[in-house]
């Protein structure tokens, strides 16, 4: 597939954005910022989607200690649960 | 002196163990979340305010200071090291600090941005000491002409301090001033540009402009040119300052906070104002090495005292007129009338222990950011060393998570992808973001002022070159753009002939 870098990039960056803004309601904090991840590496020509989970993972873990844990904010970290 | 007096009275309340304990925790927090990209100051207090709520009143306050400083610091920090301004008088740290940062010098950036904030913010402290009630009054004598005309100052210090050329700093001080105007008109109640979309009544938000434009376009352009992406974790040992770096940055500290502590005192974005204007004095006057804009310890230490000095004399027209100057003022506001503080013009008279204890602990709360942050300077810079694969996914999702938190909108976020992409594509053409937010945060401040003036003068233009001050503040506005646009027009006329 010969996307251009630049709308690569672009797209990449600006879905990961939409992505969060779709599933933070819909799907919970936890999934949103894994799917985030995963969308915003796919910009990146050199990515290894192995190591893209695992940061995904380790981000979601963090960001719901961070937001949820510490600052009481009241994001559902899974909908549903 | 009656002043210093009160001062000592202050201090003596703040300088308990237990008041500095509360400072220091509220530093160190506001530094942890605010060094968070995509969280800004006005998000970092929010939502470390709660913590504050359990406390009695005067700790309360000073753990309030101290988050301040922190999370202003903060903001300065993603400045610097990933291009994410914080806040709005951050943006101009961008310019030089990120670019000292790709050159492997941003702990000297970082460095030198908090020793600055401290120096302009013990200076303001004392002005404010010293001058609180002849400074209110001044201020209170500012004609609505006068705030206009001073905005317009400083959008044509925007357009001054831009690179490259004036028609398209132009274009988007402009583009800026229309994005501001996006939303319900105050005065009449009239939609304007919201197409039908209910969301954009209230307006577009400072932080989708902030995150799209600069952020994550930036991101954009690292991951669409590969082969440019600064790799700054290979030079980050090579930051000893050169021989006369800090002598420069020291005159450069002094002349911001001179600056900064003027400006500070008008209500209307005294801070954002303030940095700017340092800006455009430090490309004017200094003579650096690399030039000032591209990557230069003038530009980051002018700016960051400046606008740590304005936003200390700032507390000038919030405690004596309750006229918060921004809406990091407004929220800090809102938190001192929480805990029963009630700012006025007769706050200074009726609580003098509570005025001066409040300067003490801000000033106090910037010490702790000096103590806090000198330290962990190199733990910062270290976190340009964490790999681009890594650092731009955890930039992205911070930024979403911290815009979802202020008002729990998906439009923010849909607005934020917009300015992204839109911020790059017009980085592609030379254009560049700075004036486009400077203009947006003034858009609003100008355009009341504006129609003040106006209501005052019965729709009389001439009123602008009537008042003194206003019509000095024209000519300086007008002398300084057609200044930036002599050379052009020179080399165009070489270029003709």
């Amino acid at each position: 597939m010969t996307v251009p870098q630049g709308l690569r990039s672009c797209l990449a960056i600006a879905g990961s954005v939409l992505t969060f803004a779709l599933l933070i309601e819909r799907a919970g904090l936890l999934p949103a910022v894994i799917a985030t991840v995963v969308v915003a590496s796919l910009g990146d020509a050199q990515r290894r989607m192995g190591r893209t989970l695992i940061l995904s993972v380790c981000l979601a873990a963090a960001v719901w200690l961070v937001f949820v844990v510490l600052l009481d904010q009241p994001f559902s970290a899974i909908r549903g649960f | 002196m009656v002043a210093a007096e009160h001062l000592a009275l202050g201090f003596a309340t703040a300088l308990t163990p237990t008041h500095l304990l509360a400072c220091f925790t509220g530093a160190l927090l506001g530094t942890a979340i605010g060094v968070l990209p995509g969280l800004g100051p006005l998000t970092t207090i929010a939502l470390l305010l709660p913590f504050t709520f359990s406390l009695p009143p005067t700790a309360a306050v000073i753990m309030l200071a101290g988050i301040y400083y922190g999370a202003q610091y903060g903001g300065s920090v993603t400045a610097i090291l990933i291009n994410l301004p914080g806040e709005p008088s951050s943006t101009i740290t961008c310019l030089d600090g990120h670019a000292m940062a790709r050159s492997g010098r941003a702990r000297l950036a970082l460095a030198v941005a908090a020793i600055g904030s401290f120096v302009g913010g013990t200076v303001g402290t004392a002005l404010l000491a010293a001058l609180a009630v002849p400074l209110a009054s001044v201020a209170a004598r500012f004609t609505a002409a006068d705030y206009a005309a001073l905005m317009l100052c400083g959008l044509v210090a925007a357009i001054v301090i831009a690179h490259g050329s004036v028609p398209k700093a132009l274009a988007m001080t402009g583009a800026g001033l229309l994005l501001g105007a996006v939303g319900t008109d105050v005065a009449t109640g009239q939609a304007r540009f919201t197409w039908g979309v209910p969301e954009l009544f209230d307006g577009i938000g400072f932080m989708p402009v902030a995150i799209g434009m600069f952020g994550l376009a930036d991101i954009i352009h690292a991951l669409a040119s590969p082969n440019h992406r600064p790799d700054v974790s290979t030079s980050i040992e090579r930051m000893r300052a050169q021989p006369g770096e800090l002598r420069r940055a020291a005159v450069s500290t002094a002349r911001g906070t001179l600056l900064g502590s003027i400006l500070g005192v008008l209500p209307g974005g005294g801070p954002l104002i303030a940095s700017f204007a340092s800006y455009a004095v430090e490309r004017k006057v200094a003579s650096a090495v690399p030039p000032v804009g591209s990557g230069a310890i003038e530009g980051v230490a002018g700016p960051e005292s400046a606008n740590n000095a304005a936003a200390q004399t700032s507390f000038i027209p919030l405690l004596t007129l309750g006229l918060p100057s921004n809406a990091i003022m407004a929220l800090l506001l809102g938190a001192l009338i929480v805990h029963g503080i009630k700012p006025g013009p007769a706050f200074l008279s009726r609580e003098p222990a509570l005025f001066w204890g409040l300067v003490a602990s801000m000033w106090i709360g910037n010490l702790m950011l000096l103590a806090v942050n000198l330290p962990l300077v190199g733990l910062w810079a270290r976190l340009l060393r964490v790999p681009h694969a890594i650092l731009y996914p955890t930039t992205v999702v911070l930024s979403c998570v911290g815009i979802y938190s202020l008002n729990h909108s998906t439009f923010d976020l849909r607005m934020t992808a917009a300015f992204a992409v839109a911020g790059y594509l017009l980085r592609l053409r030379g254009f560049e973001p700075a004036p486009v937010l400077l203009a947006f945060v003034l858009s609003r401040p100008l355009e009341d002022n504006l129609r003040r003036a106006l209501v005052f003068s019965d729709g009389d233009l001439t009123v602008f070159l009537r008042e003194p001050l206003s019509a000095v503040l024209i000519a300086i506005a007008a002398g300084a753009l057609l200044l930036t646009g002599l050379p052009a027009i020179q080399r165009r006329r070489a270029l003709l002939q």
